[in-house]
């Protein structure tokens, strides 16, 4: 409770601070002051340190303060309450003793209790790091008996037997994966000696279902090898005669000349990359619009001449390859167009290694033979197989057959080739800009016909308008009411300028002739006034006839009109009728 | 000073929300009357009026008042004890700067429990 009376008049009299702590019971604090203990107690006194109106009781008497809630306000009146017993607490001598007292009383409980406290954690604690410690051993002691391998002997009955059984799974599943992978490589090497073998055996034998010969059943052989291939039938001639009873003469009769495929000759035929099946070797050969550039007026008694130079443009040191080469070109019968040859030859010459293909020319190279049988063509395909394999490589030529089947893929591959190529060189022709001026001038042209075209069309309306106005035969003009409103109006307008501005256009009805006068405006009028805006454009030259002045009161039926255009020397009049 | 302006200036619904209330220095002459009827009020701050005698007599309906400050009035007799018994919860009781001037007016804060 705390009370203030300071600043009254009562304050003055004596005794009055005395009379009231003392008969207030709940009072601890009067105006400005705490009361202490040795105001209480009478003749008590504790020293300066708890003398009444000490600097120690002074209370601050707290001031309104401009809380924002009552909230506020209530606990600031909580705390104000809260300090003045503080202060009476620490200032007063019996408060503090009993405060020292009990204190040190508690203390001394609390020694004893911690004491005993502290024993029995060291005994926690003991039996603690003990379980720890044998934990960590035993973990230590796994950890080396794993290392060493010995795992087993820390193990109990029961993991033993777990970790035999658990070895003797895992061995039999090795020894299964072992035999299956053994048996799938087996497998698959066996799989192959046959694939091994059985092509082998296709190769063999069954060429002719490759090639199809049943259903083209033609051989084509070159032309240079014709000896060799006469040299094998006449070996199969009395097998034939004896099962088919065919002569020789009627099987030659079957060779003819190839007309269907022409060849470009990519290399001599002994420098075709040897192969062990010779007989599906391929040229290159073309068929279809592609034409053999013979040079005819080449003379045939050329090839013959000794200034011929083709020994020392192609082959410079090797002879005996050299002959053997001149030879086959001389059995051939072959025509050269020398220019290109030698461009290609001193091609070759230059870059021996790249310009490989020398005979850039094409031939027709081939020879077909059409057996009347096919167990014939079998035959002989057979023995080609047993005479290859004869030869000797090193000195004699292979007999190379060629199949029609395969001379068809060639040939189309070759075809898509060429289309190919001028494909893409007709692409590259279409960035030229030679392509893009000639567009224009197209276009141009274009332009300028469809120009004339309009223009002839608006002269032959022209021409039919001025047909028209030729026949009128009256002097009367009959105009839409419309029209004539308008032309009222027209006329208020250019009644100043006496021309219409907006008309290239004039016409004018002579009396005497009953005919129309039209006339271009073409020069700026003496009177100053302007132009149409149409008379350069839109009438053509043949329009512009003489005017032909009429005479103003010659002018008959006035009356009757709904308006007249009245042409003087050099400007139009506009007379309403009246 | 009425119920209606209290109201009003405090914005409750009723009395019984009031619990703190300010009126300082608003040269109100009796207005504990009408404070009376506010059963929780728990603050009052007074100071700077004008309150006298007779208006305090009505103290003694403040069960649980724990607060009042009637500095600055001009108060120069206190009612007698019994008001002041009432008073249960005061806690802080501000009446400096008044005309107490009467031995028997401190006679009556006796009466304070």
């Amino acid at each position: 409770m705390h009370l203030t009376l300071f600043s009254n008049p009562v304050c003055s009299i004596p005794g009055y601070r005395h009379f009231l702590v003392n008969s207030i019971q709940s009072l601890l604090a009067l105006d400005n002051f705490v009361i202490t203990d040795e105001e209480r107690i009478e003749d008590a006194s504790f020293g300066y340190r708890f003398r009444g109106l000490n600097e120690f009781m002074k209370l601050h008497i707290p001031d309104y303060t401009k809380e924002k809630s009552a909230e506020q306000h209530l606990f600031n009146l909580e705390v104000d309450v809260y300090r003045l017993r503080r202060i009476f607490e620490r200032n007063s001598p019996s408060v503090l003793i009993q405060s020292l007292y009990r204190g040190y009383r508690s203390r001394n409980y609390v020694k004893i209790y911690f004491n005993e406290r502290r024993q029995k954690i060291m005994k926690i604690q003991k039996i603690a790091r003990g379980f720890l410690l044998r934990l960590k051993l035993k973990k230590d002691l796994k950890d080396m008996l794993r290392y060493t391998n010995e795992e087993h002997l820390m193990m109990s009955n029961v993991e033993l037997r777990k970790r035999a059984a658990a070895r003797r799974i895992y061995e039999t599943m090795m020894e299964y994966h072992v035999k299956k992978e053994t048996m799938r490589r087996r497998i698959a090497a066996a799989l192959k000696l046959q694939t091994y073998y059985r092509m082998r055996y296709v190769k063999n034998t069954s060429f002719i279902n490759a090639l199809q010969l049943s259903k083209y059943p033609r051989i084509y052989i070159l032309k240079e090898q014709k000896p060799i291939f006469i040299k094998i039938v006449k070996k199969l001639m009395p097998l034939f005669e004896d099962k088919h009873g065919i002569q020789f003469e009627d099987l030659m009769e079957c060779l003819k000349e190839d007309k269907k495929y022409d060849t470009i000759r990519v290399t001599e035929p002994d420098m075709f990359p040897r192969k062990p099946l010779p007989l599906v070797q391929f040229t290159k050969p073309i068929h279809g619009n592609f034409k053999v550039q013979y040079n005819k007026s080449l003379p045939p008694d050329k090839f013959a001449d000794p200034n011929f130079t083709l020994r020392d443009y192609i082959f410079s040191d090797d002879k005996p390859w050299t002959d053997a080469a001149l030879k086959i070109l001389t059995n051939r019968s072959c025509h050269f167009n020398m220019e290109k040859l030698q461009k290609t030859l001193e091609g070759l010459k230059k870059n021996p290694f790249i310009n490989q293909f020398v005979f850039q020319d094409q031939y027709k190279d081939f020879l077909v033979f059409e057996p009347p049988r096919l167990d014939i063509a079998i035959t002989i395909c057979f023995s080609v197989l047993d005479y290859n394999r004869a030869v000797n490589i090193h000195e004699d030529q292979q007999m190379i057959l060629f199949f029609e089947r395969l001379l068809e893929r060639v040939a189309a591959i070759a075809a898509i080739k060429n289309a190919f190529k001028a494909y893409k060189w007709r692409q590259s022709r279409a960035q030229l800009p030679i392509y893009e001026i000639i567009e224009k001038r197209a276009a141009n042209c274009i332009q300028s016909i469809w120009s004339d075209w309009k223009i002839k069309k608006r002269m032959i309306a022209l021409g039919n308008i001025k047909r028209h106005v030729d026949r009128i035969q009256s002097n009367t003009l009959y105009i839409e009411q419309s029209i004539y409103q308008n032309l009222n109006e027209i006329a208020a307008k250019i009644h100043d300028q006496y021309r219409f501005t907006e008309q290239s256009v004039m016409f004018d009805f002579n009396p005497h002739t009953y005919q129309i006068h039209m006339q271009v405006q073409e020069n700026i009028p003496q009177d100053g006034s302007v132009p149409g805006r149409y008379s350069q454009i839109s009438v053509p030259r043949w329009f512009n006839l003489a005017l032909k002045v009429p005479d103003f009161l010659a002018t008959q039926n006035v009356n009757n009109l709904l308006a007249l255009f009245h042409f003087s020397v050099g400007d139009c009049r506009v007379v309403p009728s009246t | 000073m009425t119920e209606s302006l209290l109201l009003r200036l405090t914005e409750c619904d009723s009395l019984q929300e009031i619990r703190v209330i300010s009126l300082r220095n608003q040269q109100l002459t009796g207005c504990l009357k009408t404070l009376a009827k506010c059963e929780n009020l728990t603050i009052a701050y007074l100071q700077g009026n004008f309150i006298q005698e007779k208006d305090l007599m009505h103290l003694q309906s403040f069960s649980n008042l724990k607060k009042i400050d009637l500095s600055d009035n001009s108060i120069t007799s206190l009612p007698p004890a019994k008001v002041f018994t009432g008073l249960s919860q005061l806690k802080f009781l501000y009446l400096h700067n008044n005309n107490i001037s009467n031995w028997s007016d401190l006679q009556a804060l006796v009466g304070i429990p």
